[in-house]
Formats: structure tokens, C-alpha cells, sequence
């Protein structure tokens, strides 16, 4: 696939995957890589619908860099945490790996230190887990 | 500049910066973005001849963005704790824009939690990333 294809890809991945419940069946139509399944799994019973908006993609050989903002709503267990029902915005970093029309690969950054200023667990739930 | 010469720009910074002490007039060398000189002044009072060594470079049009490793020791005050003599090594994600030779503007992502960590800072529970 070309750099643009693969863009195009990615885009039509997340928006797909963002615009309805992210169940198995339909991240492996996108996705080969097991982990990256696990972790959206994890990230959808957490942040129920949870969005990735892509701001600026770049793309080299089989490789598309997505700066995005992530948001959600914290409404199931997540690390122990029980849902607090806080919204949460914050810059994220994902780099994918494209091979034959899937996913196969990825790296991923946020700043965890900003996700839990923004849903503002006590000290205590802080501790708990 | 080729995508290619302007990933040759920020390896050749990297090259010059790391585990060397970063003056600003030598910042000025490289940087014409204000945000992103304060911002390596600061880095570079907290953890003195910081390193950024890159893992993966994707280039197109004027902007480079890099998967990098970060690490330094921190002997200066990083928020707002006094310096541990610890060392950290951390991922560290950055886009540049690349005018004429200089970095221009730049978006960046590191996780304070795991410096945090590393350091032995108290800080909140670990928590998970999205997909």
C-alpha cells in the first residue's frame, strides 16, 4: 500500500472503531496485533465509546505517526479504580505499523500523570490498588 | 529541504546535545521555537546533559516526528522535588517542524508518571494507556 493508503487507513480505523462499541469481532477486522486488541478491549469496558481524533498523521515506508487527542468518559473499573464518571481529554502519540491492509504493530505514549489529574481520584483510591 | 535532510537535521542535534550541557546559545543553533527552548533549559537544570537518543524517525513534508528514549540523572529540582541523584530512562514521542534548517514548532508527549516512578517521587497509581 502507498503512504497515502495507509493514512487513509488509519483514518477510516479510527474513525470506524470510534463511531460504535469497539468489540472484538470488529478490531480484528483492523487489527492483527494482539496487545493492541487487548489494549483497546481494556480502554472500551473502562472508557465505554472512548474516541481518538486524529490532529496530524505522518507516514513513512509501512509506518503512520497519529498525534490525536484521546477522550472519554471513565465509567467501568480501570486498574482497580471504580468508574468516576469524569470526562478526560489529553494529547496522545500512536505509531502504527501497516502491513497487507492491517494493523501488525504499534507504540504508544500518554502523559498518565494528566489522565489522573483530569478524573481526580482521592488520595485514598489512589492507594487502594 | 528533502524529508530526508530534515531527519539529518534533528540526528545532527541530537548528536551535538546529548550528554553535553545545552547553552542556550547553542539551543539557538537549532531552535527558533521559544516554547521548546525554556522548555530544554528547564530539562536541562533538572537532569544536566540529558540524552535523547532515537529509536524511529518518520519524515514527511516539513515535519519529523520521533520515538525516542529520554534519560538523564536528576540533580535539579523537577516539579517541584529537589534533586534525588536518581537516574531515569523513559519513551519520549516528539513531532518537529523544520524550517530552513531549524526546528520551528514542536508537539511532544513523555509520561511524568513513569519518571515519577523511576525516581521514587510519590505519585498517583498506575494506571493503563487507550488503543
Amino acid at each position: 500500500m502507498s503512504l497515502k493508503a495507509n493514512k487513509e487507513f488509519i483514518r477510516h480505523y479510527l474513525e470506524d472503531v470510534c463511531s460504535q462499541p469497539k468489540t472484538e469481532e470488529l478490531l480484528r477486522k483492523y487489527i492483527t496485533d494482539e496487545s493492541l486488541i487487548e489494549h483497546c478491549l481494556t480502554s472500551e469496558a473502562a472508557f465505554p465509546m472512548y474516541k481518538i481524533e486524529i490532529e496530524e498523521m505522518i507516514a513513512e515506508g509501512d509506518l503512520v505517526s497519529v498525534r490525536g487527542t484521546w477522550t472519554g468518559t471513565h465509567q467501568g473499573i480501570f486498574m482497580n479504580i471504580p468508574g468516576t464518571g469524569k470526562t478526560f481529554s489529553l494529547p496522545i502519540f500512536v505509531t502504527y505499523r501497516v502491513v497487507g491492509g492491517m494493523i501488525v504493530d504499534h507504540w504508544m505514549i500518554i502523559d498518565q500523570n494528566e489522565f489522573l489529574r483530569q478524573i481526580s481520584i482521592p488520595q485514598a483510591q489512589q492507594q487502594g490498588g | 529541504m528533502t524529508n530526508q535532510a530534515n531527519k539529518q537535521v534533528i540526528l545532527k542535534f541530537y548528536e551535538i546535545f546529548s550528554g553535553k550541557p545545552k547553552t542556550e546559545d547553542l539551543l539557538r543553533q537549532f531552535f527558533a521555537d521559544e516554547t521548546l527552548i525554556a522548555h530544554a533549559l528547564t530539562s536541562e537544570a533538572a537532569f544536566p546533559c540529558y540524552r535523547i537518543d532515537p529509536l524511529e524517525m518518520i519524515a514527511e513534508g516539513d515535519l519529523v516526528s520521533v520515538r525516542a528514549t529520554w534519560s538523564g540523572t536528576h540533580l535539579g529540582e523537577f516539579m517541584g522535588v529537589p534533586g534525588t541523584g536518581k537516574n531515569f530512562s523513559t519513551p519520549l514521542f516528539v513531532t518537529y517542524r523544520i524550517s530552513s534548517g531549524k526546528i520551528v514548532d514542536h508537539w511532544m508527549i513523555i509520561d511524568t508518571a513513569d519518571i515519577m516512578r523511576q525516581l521514587g517521587i510519590p505519585q498517583p497509581q498506575k494506571t493503563g494507556t487507550p488503543g
